[in-house]
């Protein structure tokens, strides 16, 4: 019978559920305590009601003395005060914050009259109340402090800031079908700026407008909802003033001092705060748009770093404020009601981390710390940094040490200088003014991590202590040096990029009443805005950025044509062939290759005289393919890959210099990462062009006449071939540049010789 | 009761004059009703609705497949159209079948004026469901075990503000099985509310129906005496318990081609007597309370959709589900609780259709069987069955009864295997009548209080 399965569940439910949770179980409907509960709250409402008209007399002067506020602002304190006398005046209030502007005024008046007598009768008490409670002044201080008067005006509906443009309202419905498109429906619009040259914003809009004011006459019994606005072409900052560009003030006298490293060669000709690029970017940025910038240098990098670190410094001020304000509202109003908390109170996500740094090195984490601090806290005796010995014990030193002798190119001393361990992850609470470092994920605002870090913690399927929680609720994801993950492991960041946003395993303390409507839809994803920096523009990295990136406010996409390309850079006099194959879809280009490969290209390299060739495979997998075929067929060859062991190397480059090993496989991983140079080469064949583009000329440079074995072959005779298809279009292009790129993909012929050099 | 009468006569007098619009409901609910293809309002509707849109606290009592569900919903949508907020009204249910079902009809009634409702029932993700509350949606239908645990656990989620308590099928929340649950949620929502109670069959016992705390209630009954639907014919049938079997393959076979609801006295029996009609070639599906929640939710749906023409089920199915398409119930083990019996064969015949059922008697069931005979105060009939033909099928009977007894310990000793094994095969197939957890439960239990296992 089902009656006996009652208390067997019960059962079950007592002993096992929850068990784990340390959490103290709030209050368990305790009648008993009800009554002396009743007398308690009524003293507190007493006290806070003193302190209220104390405080609100205290804002008052504040605002009367700057002068610039308006009517709108007047009425927060006004409303601070009815919030706390009971909860039938705040009934009204809510009437109130949801009426319309015009309504709202004449409203407010009967309101002011109604309560003015009880204004009156406090007004007595306050002044003697004045000197008693200056000792407390601290106290009070802070709490004026929490109540932030911009967001109690953006509850009210005045959305002027980006941030709460962004975050405050639900997608409509219309929106949501266009953004939740696949592909999203989008307006593309082109702009040019003088630094950044060409910008593509690609914005979702919805097709059919008319119709929603139509639905709208029906009778329902939903509220009247405010819903966000397509996004916006952001618009080029042209004076950089703080406030305008909503920077919290508590940071905004550290931003000289921490950005001084990038405007002091200009500030005699330029006063501006931030450079022309960094203007540029920001306005972008502060756009809440999706951004992918794929011309990021060793020279430019401070900049680009400043400008996202204070802008996610900036969002999770912001978040902060507006949560505690609520907090403290919600608190004086004593609405614990569910339905009672307002909307405008839906602050929070599901969980609280909002901002996740994806970098690749221990190094990289460093200086943007540095700089965080630098922005939070700058030269502030106030502000304090907690962990922060740990922090710069466990992220410096451990340096790769650079050869003195035979130096390393530039570009790999600056790439691998500091700390290059991958696998790391810091939670970074932020407070008013501490920096929290190492907080725990669940209770930290940023976490920086590698992309080794927050793979192992969120694990695979199957896997017993897999958490990627702490991933709900990202609104910021930032991807800075994005082409060394192509180099670390980028499954990875496939995997991590899929595990954003899913619905959380556990609740993690939070208040389901404050979760923002579109947390509890789901759509954080059509939220979060993404930020990718990278030095090369390749199809993996644009990929993530066209498909994993749904931001409704739209994208912007950098892209400007290469004139010359790496090519320029090779020194010697070598004609280099281009060989085209042709392909139907990305995934058959793997197929193609390989076959093109070893039936046109092989044979040419078989021959004794074509000894010291090299092969040159940018991708792992191929290269594994290759080493396999070459093997079966018995060719003479030796190969170095990034798993190769250093003596095994050695005795590769060895024979492949004296003439022992007809071919060399060298994978482009290997390059990156070590460099050397290898010697004795008089052919190369890429069989896909370089992921990084000026491997090209530095391994066509390899055959100059100092590094080749002058008892093995001559000068006549030696070639460079480069395998290409059109998905290869982005890096052909660095090559050979744009304009010479299109040529060549459009052109009938499919063999293309350069020749360079003189 | 005179009133009631009276407006009975009216009803069969007039029946055309009623309408939806009489009863004070507004135009947009009218149209709804109409989209739905309801006609007129139904003894129940007419008589409950004025009722609580005057405001009263309200019992109702009415036949099965009458229409109690609308009778609630509608005056709920009303006064929530013209007071809209969320976290309104508070449904409960004693089984989560049925609270989806209500949440089916509160859609359908308030899909036009955007009433956002959530289902809370067990067997569900807790995160989903916190989700789901999070959307401030205006009605919640709830079984309590479930609710409560949202209650204690979700973190901001209260019911202080509701305005309407609903219990649904209200004698069998208000009975022990619920008491904990239900003491702990009428102590968290507000006193100032209006409390509907509406049942088939009604606890006499005034305690119990203090606790739900009505405030002058007005009680609405649409038939005095416990009553079965006209239009069901009732039968039963005197058989020893060893020839259970036979006789209800028997019948199976003669009224092949109708659908079937067979109710069963445990878990374990419904799944000996769906592998037993399999076996020999019926469709039959099993849903019992110890099913995980989706495995339920694919066996209703599945024979809802009429891919299974036999549903066997414990008391978990016996109330509130309405799936017009059953023909005939048959109760093989007959109801301990008389009142059951009425709920179990309320089933068929809903809505005007016609309807049949079969009542299963040994000769240890007859007292339990005179009960019901009192409840419902009728004299059935017996259901003719000649001695003869069903002894042909005896032998091909026990031959599957020999097979499934040793399918029954095969799945005895695969939860043996202990938790991993089981685990891993708990997704193999959607139709296995795998009763989860007995044993395992079963032996928790009585370890806890020192008994042998």
């Amino acid at each position: 019978m089902a009656r006996n399965k009652r208390p067997v569940r019960g059962g079950k439910r007592k002993f096992h559920r929850f068990d784990n949770q340390p959490k103290p179980k709030k209050g368990k409907f305790n009648l008993k305590e009800a009554s002396y509960v009743k007398d308690r709250n009524a003293k507190n409402k007493e006290i806070e009601k003193r302190r209220q008209i104390l405080e609100e007399e205290k804002l008052q002067q504040q605002q009367n003395t700057e002068s610039d506020d308006s009517g709108n602002e007047q009425e927060n304190p006004l409303q601070n005060l009815l919030s706390s006398f009971s909860n039938t005046t705040n009934l009204q209030l809510t009437a109130i914050e949801s009426n319309s502007e015009s309504d709202s005024s004449s409203d407010d008046i009967e309101e002011n009259d109604k309560l003015s007598d009880n204004l009156k009768v406090h007004s007595n008490n306050t002044d003697e109340e004045a000197e008693l409670m200056s000792d407390n002044e601290e106290i009070k201080m802070k709490e004026v402090d929490e109540e932030d008067p911009e967001t109690a005006k953006e509850d009210a509906g005045y959305l002027e800031d980006p941030f709460s443009i962004h975050l405050h309202n639900d997608l409509s419905d219309e929106l949501y079908k266009a953004v939740s498109n696949v592909p999203q429906i989008m307006e593309t619009q082109k702009i040019t700026w003088p630094v950044l040259g060409n910008l593509i914003c690609q914005i979702p809009k919805s097709l059919d407008d008319t119709k929603d004011k139509m639905k709208k006459s029906k009778i329902s019994v939903l509220e009247n909802k405010q819903f966000t606005q397509y996004g916006t072409v952001p618009q080029l900052i042209d004076n950089v003033n703080w406030n305008k560009l909503y920077i919290k003030s508590q940071i905004q006298d550290n931003l000289a001092k921490a950005n001084y490293s990038n405007i002091k060669d200009n500030v005699n000709i330029d006063p501006s705060p931030m450079t022309p690029l960094q203007k540029e970017l920001f306005s972008i940025i502060n756009n809440y748009q999706d951004l992918y910038y794929s011309e990021r240098t060793f020279s430019n990098a401070d900049q680009i770093r400043f400008i996202y670190c204070l802008h996610a410094i900036n969002h999770v001020l912001k978040t902060r404020t507006k949560v505690l304000h609520h907090n403290t509202k919600i608190t004086k109003s004593k609405c614990k009601n569910m339905a009672e908390v307002l909307d405008e109170y839906r602050d929070q996500g599901l969980v609280r981390p909002k901002v996740l740094i994806i970098v690749p090195f221990r190094h990289s984490c460093l200086k943007i710390v540095e700089l965080l601090i630098s922005i939070l806290i700058g030269e502030d005796k106030g502000g304090s940094v907690m962990n922060k010995n740990r922090f710069m014990e466990d992220f410096s030193g451990n340096e790769l040490i650079m050869p003195k002798r035979n130096p390393k190119p530039e570009d790999y001393e600056l790439t691998f200088q500091g700390n290059t361990d991958d696998t790391f992850k810091i939670g970074i609470a932020i407070t008013k003014k501490t920096l929290k470092l190492y907080s725990e994920f669940y209770s930290s605002d940023i976490i920086i991590s590698s992309l080794l870090g927050l793979r192992i913690l969120i694990g695979a399927e199957g896997e017993a202590d897999r958490d990627y929680d702490f991933l709900a609720s990202i609104e910021l994801l930032i991807l800075d040096q994005a082409e060394l993950f192509l180099m670390q492991n980028w499954d990875h960041m496939i995997h991590v990029l899929n595990h954003l946003h899913l619905q959380p395993k556990e609740s993690h303390g939070t208040d389901f009443s404050r979760i923002r409507s579109w947390c509890a839809h789901g759509w954080t994803k059509y939220y979060r805005q993404t930020l990718i920096f990278s030095s090369i523009h390749v199809p993996e990295i644009y990929g993530i950025f066209n498909k994993k990136c749904y931001n409704y406010a739209g994208k912007v996409k950098i892209i400007n044509p290469v004139s010359s390309g790496s090519i320029c850079q090779v020194l010697v006099q070598i004609p280099q062939v281009f060989h085209r194959f042709n392909a139907s879809s990305h995934s058959q280009a793997l197929e193609c290759r390989m076959e093109f490969f070893i039936s046109k290209i092989l044979p040419q390299y078989k021959d004794r005289i074509m000894n010291h060739t090299l092969i040159f495979i940018p991708s792992y997998f191929d290269f594994v393919k290759l080493r396999n075929y070459l093997k079966k067929e018995e060719y003479s060859f030796v190969q170095i890959c990034e798993y190769s062991k250093d003596a095994k190397v050695a005795r590769a480059r060895d024979m492949f210099f004296h003439s022992d090993a007809h071919f060399l496989l060298y994978s482009e991983r290997f390059h990156f990462f070590r460099r050397i140079r290898v010697k004795g080469i008089r052919h190369i064949i890429f069989y896909a062009p370089p992921i990084f583009s000026q491997f090209y000329a530095e391994m066509c440079n390899l055959m100059q006449e100092a590094y080749q074995n002058p008892q093995s072959g001559s000068e006549s005779n030696m070639t460079v071939t480069i395998l290409y298809c059109k998905y290869d279009i982005m890096q052909l292009s660095a090559i050979v540049g744009a304009e010479r790129a299109n040529k060549m993909l459009g052109s009938e012929k499919s063999i293309h010789m350069l020749m360079t050099g003189e | 009761m005179e009133e009631s009468s009276s407006i009975k006569e009216q009803d069969q007098e007039n029946p055309k004059e009623t309408s939806w619009k009489d009863l004070g409901i507004v135009d947009t609910l009218c149209k709804a009703c109409e989209d739905l293809k309801w006609k007129s309002p139904t003894k129940i509707q007419c008589e409950a609705i004025p009722l609580a849109l005057e405001g009263k606290d309200i019992i109702g009592l009415a036949e099965t497949g009458s229409g109690k569900t609308a009778a609630f919903a509608l005056p709920i949508l009303q006064t929530l159209l013209e007071n809209p907020q969320r976290y309104f009204a508070l449904i409960l249910t004693p089984t989560r079948e049925l609270a989806f079902q209500i949440s089916e009809q509160f859609e359908a009634l308030g899909s036009s004026i955007g009433v956002k409702c959530a289902v809370i029932v067990g067997g569900m993700d807790m995160m989903s469901q916190a989700l789901l509350l999070a959307k401030k949606p205006h009605i919640l239908i709830a079984t309590p075990g479930r609710l409560v645990d949202h209650l204690e656990n979700t973190k901001g989620f209260n019911l202080r503000s509701l305005k309407f308590l609903v219990m649904d099928e209200a004698d069998r929340i208000l009975n022990m099985d619920f008491e904990v649950e239900v003491d702990k949620i009428l102590r968290v929502i507000p006193r100032e509310r209006r409390t509907l109670l509406f049942s088939a069959t009604m606890t006499k016992k005034v305690q119990k129906l203090q606790r739900a705390s009505l405030r002058n209630p007005v009680k609405v009954e649409v038939s005095t005496k416990y009553q079965t639907v006209e239009k069901l014919q009732q039968y039963y049938i005197f058989i020893p318990v060893k020839l259970k079997d036979v006789y209800l393959v028997h019948i199976l076979n003669e009224l092949a081609g109708n659908s079937f609801m067979i109710f069963c006295a445990t878990c374990n029996n419904t799944v000996r007597t769906a592998l037993l009609l399999r076996n020999l070639g019926f469709t039959a599906v099993p849903l019992h309370g110890q099913m995980s929640q989706n495995k339920r939710i694919a066996a209703l749906t599945k024979f809802k959709a009429k891919n299974r023409s036999i549903l066997i089920s414990t008391d978990v199915a016996s109330r509130g589900l309405d799936i017009p398409h059953v023909d005939i119930v048959i109760n093989f083990d007959i109801p301990t609780h008389s009142k059951d019996y009425i709920h179990r064969v309320g089933r068929t015949a809903r809505a005007g259709r016609s309807g049949r059922s079969i009542t299963f008697v040994t000769q240890y069931d007859v007292e339990l069987y005179q009960r019901i005979e009192q409840l419902i105060s009728k004299q059935l009939p017996l259901y003719p069955t000649e001695e003869e033909e069903v002894m042909v099928l005896q032998e091909r009977v026990a031959e599957a009864q020999r097979i499934v007894k040793m399918e029954m310990k095969d799945i005895e000793d695969s939860k043996k295997l202990g938790k991993r094994k089981r685990r891993q095969n708990d997704n193999e197939d959607d139709d296995t009548e795998q009763f989860i957890g007995v044993r395992k439960r079963v032996k928790g239990k009585s370890k806890g209080k020192g008994r042998k296992g």
